[in-house]
């Protein structure tokens, strides 16, 4: 196909060979349409939370501003982080999850197709419940990590709390049954030859994290109902004063809450090892490493939930330090092995490529934080402070974020028939690089500096906090117009036909979402290639190149980068 | 020893060891009985999939053996792990063959159902009521609906 047939192609419908009416949409069981919907009502949550945590920014540029009150302030903040890991990030995880785990298994769907379209739609009403709060007197105000007592109905009533308990709770409920299907998918539906130790390494990823859902999110459900009944019907689990304590709560929640920080990357860390290989013209390295390196977060995360505690004083701070600290272990042989698998290769730095790299640089600052925060010496000092806040936000935007848009400029040729536009997606990507920096590095030096968490306000007289609130401001205009650079690309690039037609596979991919069209169609496969390495489509690849006959044109592209070259013109 | 099984395995040892662990240290109850929750569920799962492993072991038209290989084998065609599988570079499991739900009103109609419930739970039980009808014609609309293989 020459580039101007490309160009002028007409773009297939979402599904190939289906209608695409709204109809239609709202009772697909197909994982493809579901893993779509997923992915833009996460993307709708995470331009909501963003918009939210821009209005929190303008409040903190100067000191003494105040055209929020403090409560709509507590409401915006705990909102924005209830969104972005509720209702963006994890519906972005299930989305790529849905779409991709069939395809790169050689399954014709999910084993509980309906069941799937459960999931979605509980998972979206759960993100309309919660914010509904805000159409009824308020929002949740405690923060998205609901501390009791301030949870409690006595410091919070209302019912924007209890819409924040009841749409977590669906969302809850919708990651695990999510999880019990993708791990039913994996262990019984993986086509032919796709032994476990033959599965793509996201695929590897989303099966450890369901586990972890399987195993977490029901603590959350549990702590959820009890926090239910003391608001409304005069429970006293988290109450001191009548025999319980608050600091369940915080067991719970935090047992629940750190391993779903893994829930919310090991997911990208996959897509990352999905991406850098392709792009770097070389087999993964150390693909057992990896996924042994993935386990072994996976069950160290279920020991460390207190490292959140360590101010309270109760909890065993020498075994908890130890657990945390461990967990850089697995998370350094992925990085020795992203590297190792960059090095000597034939890298192309294309935008998929730039976040990618850019995920690398940023997640180790965020990483290294990490066992900082994991010792309690340092701890005591700068919890609840600015610190903490840059740290997560280097580690889940700096890393989930930016593999997520990884993720989108990888995938959504594939899953939309359409390439997005390159020259912007690399301008998205630097202003992504610049915004998050300016925004989240400042953040450091205010928590070194002692600047609590969650203050609608601060004072002027203090040191340096006001220039950094400036830059921090700054950074995140930078970040609101990156968005808006994503967006028109998306928008352009799909929606109004623009970008170029997408060939079945446009990067050289090596996994066997790449042997079906672009989008594939409803069953997903006409035909598979032999499976017999974790690389089925690359083989498949070499073993034409091989049987062509001297001299003859290769049936199939053989150079990535010159089968890029072709889609562009 | 299945990848499936040992997969359960790790996680079910590893929280057998942390959680007896983090009890002698600690003496706290509810982290020592979450990660007790942990390790008996995935040993559940590790214990029944060793029996259909056990049991999916040779010929699988075989009925004889012993109960215990018997009830394994009932619990492996239960869960389809007893379908045999084809050889490498087979025709996949797709190609038009695989009978796929194509839509189903059922899942939207459940979560509109449970919306209601949830929202009644804050509002009051004039919406949870008909949404617990709305769930109970749901559920029997779910498991009627055989139409929608194809």
């Amino acid at each position: 196909m020459t580039t101007a047939e490309l160009e002028r192609g007409t773009p297939r419908p979402a599904v190939a060979g289906t209608r695409t009416g709204i109809v239609d949409y709202l009772t697909t069981t197909d994982h493809k349409r579901i893993g779509l919907l997923y992915l833009f009502t996460g993307l709708g949550f995470f331009l909501l939370s963003g918009a939210l945590s821009l209005v929190m920014r303008a409040e903190l540029t100067f000191p003494d501003l105040q055209f929020l009150d403090e409560s709509t302030y507590n409401q915006l903040f705990t909102m924005h982080g209830t969104g972005m890991i509720f209702f963006f990030a994890s519906p972005v995880v299930f989305g790529l999850a849905n779409y991709f785990i069939p395809l790169q298994i050689g399954a014709p769907d999910v084993a509980f197709p309906r069941l799937n379209a459960l999931t979605y739609w509980l998972a979206l009403a759960g993100g309309l419940i919660a914010f509904s709060g805000f159409l009824v007197g308020g929002a949740a105000a405690f923060g998205w990590t609901g501390y009791a007592p301030l949870s409690g109905a006595i410091f919070s009533p209302g019912n924007g709390s209890n819409l924040w308990i009841i749409g977590l709770a669906f969302a809850g409920t919708s990651g695990i049954l999510g999880a019990i299907n993708f791990v039913a998918t994996i262990f019984s539906m993986r086509a032919p030859g796709m032994s476990m130790f033959r599965m793509p390494v996201f695929t590897w990823n989303m099966l450890v994290t369901s586990l972890l859902i399987m195993l977490t999110f029901p603590v959350l459900t549990g702590a959820l109902a009890m926090l239910f009944i003391d608001r409304t019907l005069g429970g006293h689990f988290f109450d001191p004063a009548a025999g319980g304590s608050a600091i369940l709560w915080q067991h719970l929640f935090w047992f629940f809450g750190h391993p779903e920080v893994y829930i919310l990357i090991l997911p990208f860390f996959g897509v990352v090892t999905e991406i850098i290989p392709v792009f770097s013209g070389k087999p993964v390295f150390g693909y057992r490493g990896f996924i042994f390196a993935t386990m072994l977060i996976g069950v160290l995360s279920y020991s460390v939930w207190a490292h959140h505690m360590f101010a309270t004083g109760v909890v065993s701070n020498l075994f908890f330090a130890i657990t945390s600290l461990l967990i850089a272990i697995p998370t350094g042989v992925k990085f020795f092995n992203w590297i190792a698998t960059m090095w000597r290769g034939r890298v192309r730095f294309q935008t998929p490529m730039l976040f990618c790299i850019g995920f690398l640089f940023m997640f180790l600052i965020g990483g290294l934080t990490g066992p900082f925060l994991a010792s309690p010496a340092i701890d005591y000092d700068v919890t609840d402070t600015y610190f903490v806040v840059a740290h997560f936000h280097y580690v889940l935007f700096g890393g989930s974020v930016f593999a997520a848009f990884a993720a989108l400029y990888f995938w959504l040729p594939k899953m939309t028939g359409r390439m997005l536009n390159e020259p912007l997606g690399v301008t998205h990507f630097w202003l992504t690089l610049a915004g998050m920096n300016l925004t989240f590095f400042p953040m450091h030096l205010l928590g070194l500096e002692g600047m609590p968490r969650r203050i609608a306000d601060y004072p002027a007289s203090h040191g340096d906090w006001t220039l950094l609130n400036v830059i921090i401001t700054g950074g995140s205009a930078i970040l609101a117009i990156s968005v808006v650079v994503l967006a028109w690309n998306v928008i352009a690039s799909v929606f109004m036909g623009r970008g170029a037609v997408a060939p079945d596979d446009p990067w050289g991919g090596y996994s066997l979402e790449w042997a079906t069209s672009s989008p594939p169609p409803h069953h997903n496969f006409t035909s598979l290639p032999p499976i017999r390495s974790e690389r089925p489509v690359f083989d498949a690849r070499m073993t034409a190149i091989a049987s062509r006959p001297v001299g003859g044109e290769p049936p199939v592209p053989t150079d990535p980068s010159a089968d890029q070259e072709m889609v562009r013109g | 020893m299945a990848e499936e099984l040992r997969f359960f395995l790790r996680t079910a040892a590893y929280t057998a060891v942390i959680g007896i662990l983090y009890w002698i240290v600690s003496y706290e109850w509810a982290g020592s009985l979450m990660l007790a929750f942990v390790a008996v569920a995935t040993g559940l799962v590790v214990v029944v999939f060793f029996l259909v492993v056990r049991a999916t072991r040779g010929p699988l038209t075989d009925n004889g053996g012993g109960t215990l290989r018997r009830a394994g084998l009932a619990v492996a065609r239960l869960v389809g792990f007893a379908e045999p599988r084809g050889p490498a570079g087979a025709e996949p499991l797709a190609a038009g063959l695989e009978p796929i739900p194509v839509g189903s009103t059922w899942p939207l109609v459940a979560a509109a159902a449970a919306s209601m419930i949830g929202l009644g739970l804050v509002y009051g039980p004039w919406l949870s009521l008909p949404g617990v009808a709305l769930a109970a014609i749901t559920v029997w609309g779910w498991i009627t609906q055989l139409d929608t293989r194809r």
